[in-house]
């Protein structure tokens, strides 16, 4: 019963992304549309409750990473295009990791 | 499809399943594996399948494209848990929306900035700016402006081991000067999922605090930079 129930609520949640490509595409916009369809279900999801689309949730966000090994994996074809930059992406990459956590603590603290 | 092209791509989204199961077993029973997220470990077993077997990474992302494709639902999907998140958000608005604003406006800033100091191609810049962004909503926002998604998730996986690092060190220090829910909203807030994963291991609440962290900050960079993007 839960399997068929994960199974309506992926194929109602792959409807409201179908919606929202064809929304993105008539209005001409670049916004992807998984970040559309996010904002559509959250409001339908604070209004009405919908078991099978809550099952299917569920499944879906707790398996996320399976969904992401195929692009984390094909990294290797271009890899190269950090060639002679390496050391630099590196630095940039860690120091605005340290100055947005302080950032982030300075005002969390600030207003708590 | 033919008939040959099917059979490969059930055995490599086979091949996928397995390896996935492995690497959540690896990553919750062994210490050295738990400082990864699943998604790390499992693409590195699949790349060292890939090289082993010699087939193109281009042909194995082709073959698990229906795998791939349920990205797009699961990130849909997230919507239902931050619903329920909502009563927390009105209860603490201005904490919490100026905290991502925040941060999320530095990390997107400071490295555009420091790209532009280091004369990166746009491309690439385009590919690290949504670095503190969740991997499901980076991903296609950089995808939308031509960046490289493989720029993108060697990016997140370095931001998200930093955070735990930097976390670490920087809480310690700290010592109690910080709350439980502080310190989950700063770590998921900066180390998308990597970050929140940690703070699992630490406690429920902190958990909790840092995927409402991950969730808000990933909507928020992503507004940001497709804003950006539009008007440059």
């Amino acid at each position: 019963m839960k399997v068929i129930k994960i199974f309506i609520g992926t194929l109602l949640l792959i409807g409201v992304y179908y919606f929202s490509c064809y929304f993105v595409m008539k209005l001409n916009v670049k916004i992807p549309p998984s970040l559309l369809g996010l904002f559509i279900t959250l409001i339908f999801a604070y209004k009405v409750k919908i078991n099978v689309i809550e099952c299917a949730s569920d499944f879906l966000t707790k398996n996320m990473t399976l969904f992401l090994i195929p692009p984390c994996a094909s990294i290797v074809n271009s890899l190269n295009v950090l060639n002679g930059i390496m050391v630099q992406w590196l630095f940039i990459t860690l120091l605005s990791t340290l100055v947005t956590m302080l950032v982030s603590l300075f005002v969390w603290k600030k207003l708590r | 499809m033919n008939i040959n092209d099917f059979l490969l791509s059930g055995l490599w989204m086979l091949i996928t399943l397995f390896v996935y199961c492995i690497s959540v077993f690896l990553n919750k029973n062994i210490k050295v594996f738990s400082f990864f997220v699943p998604v790390l470990i499992s693409a590195a077993m699949i790349i060292t399948l890939i090289y082993l077997t010699n087939t193109n990474a281009g042909k194995y992302l082709y073959y698990t494209k229906f795998l791939n494709g349920l990205i797009n639902p699961a990130t849909i999907a997230m919507a239902i848990p931050l619903s329920k998140q909502i009563p927390i958000i009105r209860k603490r608005f201005k904490l919490i929306f100026l905290t991502v604003f925040v941060g999320c406006v530095s990390s997107v800033s400071v490295t555009a900035f420091l790209c532009y100091l280091f004369k990166f191609p746009i491309k690439t810049m385009i590919s690290m700016l949504p670095k503190a962004a969740t991997m499901p909503l980076a991903i296609p926002v950089v995808d939308l402006f031509n960046g490289f998604i493989a720029v993108t998730i060697l990016t997140l996986a370095v931001t998200g081991v930093a955070t735990r690092f930097f976390g670490d060190v920087l809480f310690k220090f700290m010592n109690k000067n910080i709350s439980t829910e502080g310190r989950g909203f700063i770590i998921g807030l900066s180390g998308h999922a990597i970050g929140a994963a940690s703070c699992y291991e630490k406690s429920e609440v902190e958990g909790a605090w840092a995927s409402l962290a991950l969730c808000l900050n990933g909507i928020a960079t992503c507004i940001l930079l497709v804003g950006i993007f539009m008007l440059f």
